[in-house]
C-alpha cells in the first residue's frame, strides 16, 4: 500500500472510526485485513495472501463485484461509510467470529504497548524512515545504512556550534542564507527562527542536501545578538530539541557516514525524552546503553528490533553529542565490554501489564 | 490479586502528590499514619502524625499497583524504610525552583541508595519553567559522582504524559528487552 494510502487509512481510523482499528505492519500481526484487487497483481498476491493467511477476514476493494471466501467487498469508488460497514461487518459475521476466533484469542492476549509501539511506529516514518533491516555484509547494500550529515543543514549546524563553542566573544550565529531569520545562540542553548520555519518547513529543510555556504554566516556579538532580536519576529526552541529533531530528520533510520557498525557505543546519559521526540524503542536502546556499550548491530540484536530505530536513535544522541563510539582503551574499556547484559527482570509479566497500563 | 507498589519521593511541593494523581485510578488520598519519632534533641519517642500521598493503579488482571508519596520532611525519614519494603523502583522528584536542588538530588539518593541499588531510579526535575538552572546536565554530573546514570526528565508532575513516561523510562532500566514476548510471568 503507499503512504498515501496508509495516510488516509490512519486518519479514518483515528478519526470516524474513533480509534477502534489500527494499520498495523505486519500480516501476522492483523486481526483484519483490506485487500485492493485492483492492483496489477491482484490475483497472485490473492493466492500468496490466502496461502499464507487462509481464513484471515478480509475486505476486499475493487471495481468489479467479487465474491471470496472470509472476505467482504465493497464496491469502489470507495467511502468512509462503507469502509466503515464493511470492517465491523465482517467483525459481526460468522466468518469472522468462528474462523477468526483463534486470531481474536491471541490479539486479546496481546498487551496494549505492542499496539501502542505499532502505533508509535507508524507515525515515526519521517522520522526514522521505512528501511528494512540490511546484511552488514552485503558489500552492495551497505552504503544505503549512511549519510553524510556535513551535506545537510544539520552538518552545517554543527560545524558551526563546534566552531563557535570555545570562541568566547561570539554569542550568536546568523544564517543568512536561509528563507526565514535563523539565529543560534551556542552558550545558551536556544535557537530563534522566523515564524514561517514551521515543522513542514524545517523537516523539508533538513531533509534537502544543501552547501553549507560560510560567507553567508555571521557571528554576533551580545548586542548584535540583542539587536537582530528586536529586529525580528522570532520563535525560540531549545537548541538540543531542533538538532535533535533535525538530525532524525535527515537520517531518515540512517546512521553518519564512518560509523563503525561493530564499535561499542557509549551514551553519556539519558536523553530529556518528555522535551524530545521519542522515536520507537528509544528507551529501551537508552537503557540498555547506560548500563553497558553495545555495538549497533549488537543492540539490534539484543532487543530484536529493526536497524532503522536503533540508527535513528543513535543518529539523533551522536547529534547532542550524548552518544559516541567507546573511545576508551585498555583495562577500562574491557571492564565495560565484560559487564554482563541486563538481566530479565523476575516481575517481567507484571512490568509489562504497568507499561501496557500506562501507555494504553 | 496481588499488590506492588512503586515510590515517589523528593522534597515538598516537587509535586509527588500531582504525580501521583496523574498516574492513579482513583483521585489521591492523603492518608494519615500514626508513627513514632524519637526527638533528638529530647531523646523520648512521641506519637505524631505523617501525611502519606496514596494512589493506586488498577491492572486489567486485578493486581494493584499503590503509589506511595513519602512525607517530604526530612524527620519522617524513619517512615521510608517501612514504605519501600517490597517496592519495585523509585520515582525521585526535584523541584529546581528550591534553594539547592542539588543538594536535594544528594539528600535523596544517599537516603534511598540501597533501595536504588537493588531496584532502579528515574529522576523528574520539576519546575524548571520558573527556575531553569541548574540544567539537566548539571543533575547528570552529580548523579555521576554519586555512580548512578539514570534517567533525568524535566517534568511537569500535571502533565500526565511527562509522569508517564519517566514512569516508561524507570521500568526500561529495569528490564531494557521488557518490550520482547514473556517467557515467564513471575509476577
Amino acid at each position: 500500500m503507499d503512504q498515501q494510502s496508509r495516510q488516509l487509512l490512519s486518519m479514518v481510523f483515528k478519526g470516524p472510526a474513533k480509534g477502534r482499528y489500527q494499520l498495523v505492519e505486519k500480516p501476522e500481526q492483523a486481526q483484519l485485513a483490506i485487500f485492493d484487487w485492483d492492483h496489477w497483481q491482484a490475483e497472485k498476491l490473492w493466492q500468496d495472501f490466502r496461502k499464507n493467511y487462509p481464513a484471515l477476514p478480509t475486505v476486499v476493494l475493487s471495481l468489479t463485484p467479487r465474491e471470496l471466501e472470509h472476505s467482504v467487498f465493497v464496491n469502489k469508488p470507495l467511502s468512509v461509510n462503507n469502509l466503515l460497514d464493511a470492517l465491523s461487518k465482517i467483525q459481526s459475521t460468522d466468518v469472522a467470529a468462528t474462523v477468526a476466533a483463534p486470531v481474536k484469542t491471541q490479539k486479546n492476549n496481546r498487551l496494549a504497548f505492542d499496539l501502542a509501539i505499532e502505533a508509535q511506529e507508524e507515525a515515526f516514518h519521517e522520522f526514522c524512515g521505512h528501511a528494512p533491516n540490511i546484511d552488514p555484509s552485503n558489500q552492495t547494500e551497505i552504503h544505503r545504512l549512511f549519510y553524510q550529515p556535513d551535506k545537510y543543514l544539520q552538518g552545517c549546524l554543527q560545524t558551526e556550534l563546534a566552531d563557535v563553542r570555545h570562541k568566547l566573544h561570539v554569542h550568536g550565529v546568523v544564517f543568512e542564507n536561509l528563507s526565514e531569520p535563523f539565529l543560534l545562540l551556542p552558550k545558551s542553548n536556544r535557537v530563534f527562527y522566523g515564524k514561517g520555519f514551521n515543522d513542514t518547513k524545517l523537516h523539508m529543510m533538513a531533509s534537502l542536501p544543501m552547501q553549507c555556504n560560510r560567507s553567508r554566516i555571521q557571528h554576533l556579538t551580545e548586542k548584535a545578538v540583542a539587536d537582530y532580536q528586536a529586529q525580528h519576529q522570532l520563535v525560540e526552541m531549545p537548541l538540543d530539541h531542533l538538532l535533535w529533531k533535525m538530525s532524525l530528520w535527515t537520517a531518515r533510520g540512517r546512521i553518519p557516514q564512518e560509523t563503525d557498525l561493530n564499535r561499542p557505543i557509549v551514551l553519556l546519559h539519558w536523553p530529556n525524552f518528555t522535551r524530545l521526540v521519542v522515536t520507537p524503542y528509544a528507551l529501551q536502546i537508552a537503557a540498555l546503553w547506560v548500563e553497558k556499550p553495545l555495538s549497533l548491530l549488537e543492540t539490534v540484536r539484543v532487543l530484536n528490533i529493526p536497524q532503522r530505530y536503533v540508527f535513528s536513535f543513535y543518529s539523533a544522541a551522536s547529534a547532542l553529542g550524548i552518544a559516541f563510539p567507546e573511545r576508551r582503551e585498555g583495562l577500562r574499556a574491557e571492564e565495560s565490554a565484560n559487564k554482563p547484559l541486563p538481566q530479565h527482570h523476575a516481575k517481567r509479566g507484571l512490568l509489562k501489564r504497568l507499561l501496557a497500563h500506562i501507555t494504553g | 490479586m496481588s499488590h506492588y507498589k512503586l515510590i515517589f519521593t523528593g522534597p515538598s511541593g516537587a509535586g509527588k502528590s500531582t504525580a501521583i494523581d496523574a498516574l492513579s485510578d482513583i483521585p489521591v488520598v492523603t492518608t494519615e499514619a500514626k508513627a513514632s519519632d524519637r526527638d533528638r534533641s529530647k531523646e523520648f519517642k512521641k506519637t505524631i502524625t505523617v501525611a502519606l500521598d496514596y494512589g493506586v493503579i488498577r491492572l486489567p488482571n486485578k493486581d494493584k499497583i499503590h503509589l506511595y508519596g513519602t512525607p517530604g520532611q526530612e524527620r519522617f525519614d524513619f517512615m521510608w524504610e517501612l514504605l519501600i519494603e517490597g517496592g519495585l523502583g523509585l520515582i525521585l522528584l526535584i523541584d529546581n525552583a528550591r534553594e539547592k536542588p542539588l543538594e536535594d538530588l544528594r539528600f535523596f539518593v544517599k537516603a534511598f541508595e540501597g533501595f536504588i541499588r537493588s531496584t532502579k531510579v528515574a529522576v523528574g526535575v520539576t519546575r524548571m519553567d520558573l527556575s531553569p538552572t541548574p540544567s539537566l546536565d548539571e543533575y547528570h554530573k552529580t548523579l555521576r559522582l554519586l555512580g548512578l546514570n539514570p534517567p533525568v526528565f524535566e517534568v511537569d508532575a500535571r502533565q500526565k504524559a511527562d509522569v508517564a513516561l519517566l514512569l516508561q523510562a524507570l521500568l526500561y532500566t529495569l528490564d531494557p528487552c521488557l518490550h520482547q514476548e514473556a517467557e515467564t510471568a513471575a509476577a
